[in-house]
């Protein structure tokens, strides 16, 4: 799965730690999550849409089979 | 330097003074067994380092449960990859004895839980750096590296006074020597840690 986490944290001018803090996750999980490396869970995803306004599927866009 | 998290800091505070006590309590009341001659009062003794251990355990289960998803990923390969080796080495090793190849005392159960630890930690480092982590296991960053040593040559000092009647000169020594080296450490990152932040605030 991709994501644009990254576009968006940079839009608020927001460092990892901030948005883990909001989020209440740990750093390494939102790096984990920029980095591909890691799917969130769906609520955890749920929470990421409703921080920055947005739908879901605009934020985690299904990778290549 | 990051913020340290609540949850480490917590860990922190629970997880050092039970570890400390379980030290104090092997060094200077376990040697006391052969002395003991009640049989109630010698099981009691017996099981007593198990208590600390408790209150350790106890931070760990604390920790894990506050973790988010992903530490909690983390923590389970940990547990995996720590299980799966000690019971299959248990496994071959019960074989070994039940075919009469080794001869395994009943004090080797001591190893199980310290040898799970260490492994769970490996794991957890290994699953960690996968996860683009940097491999810090020991959830302590709510606790300068400079307070951890000075603590530990704390503790050392204090068990080496306390059993200073009951320890040999040898132990006494080890003990001595292996706090002021701790204390040294400590102070030389501490003053370390100072200066830096002194060059930073400086105009």
């Amino acid at each position: 799965m991709n994501n644009n986490l990254r576009e968006l944290r940079g839009e608020q001018s927001w460092s990892q730690a901030d948005l883990a803090e909001r989020l209440e996750v740990s750093r390494q999980t939102i790096n984990a999550i920029e980095t591909g490396k890691y799917d969130p869970s769906l609520p955890l995803a749920f929470k990421i849409a409703r921080l920055f306004g947005r739908p879901i599927e605009s934020i985690f866009v299904p990778g290549e089979e | 330097m990051p913020k340290p998290r609540p949850l480490h800091q917590r860990y922190a505070r629970e997880f050092w003074p039970a570890m400390a006590a379980y030290v104090a309590v092997m060094l200077l009341l376990w040697p006391l067994l052969p002395r003991v001659h009640g049989e109630w009062l010698k099981i009691a003794l017996a099981l007593l380092p198990v208590v600390p251990v408790l209150f350790a355990v106890r931070a760990m289960v604390r920790l894990v449960l506050g973790s988010d998803e992903l530490e909690q990923r983390i923590h389970l390969i940990g547990l995996a990859v720590a299980a799966t080796v000690v019971s299959t080495l248990s496994m071959a090793g019960g074989f070994l004895a039940a075919a009469n190849i080794i001869k395994l005392d009943g004090s080797i159960l001591l190893w199980v839980w310290p040898t799970l630890v260490v492994l769970y930690s490996a794991g957890r480092s290994w699953a960690s750096r996968r996860y683009g982590g940097d491999g810090n296991v020991i959830c302590n960053d709510g606790f300068a590296w400079h307070w951890r040593l000075l603590l530990l040559a704390l503790v050392l000092t204090a068990v080496a006074w306390l059993g200073r009647n009951q320890l040999v000169d040898y132990q006494l020594g080890v003990l001595c020597g292996m706090s002021a080296v701790l204390a040294a450490w400590g102070l030389i990152l501490a003053i370390a840690r100072w200066r830096r932040r002194d060059d930073q605030e400086a105009p």
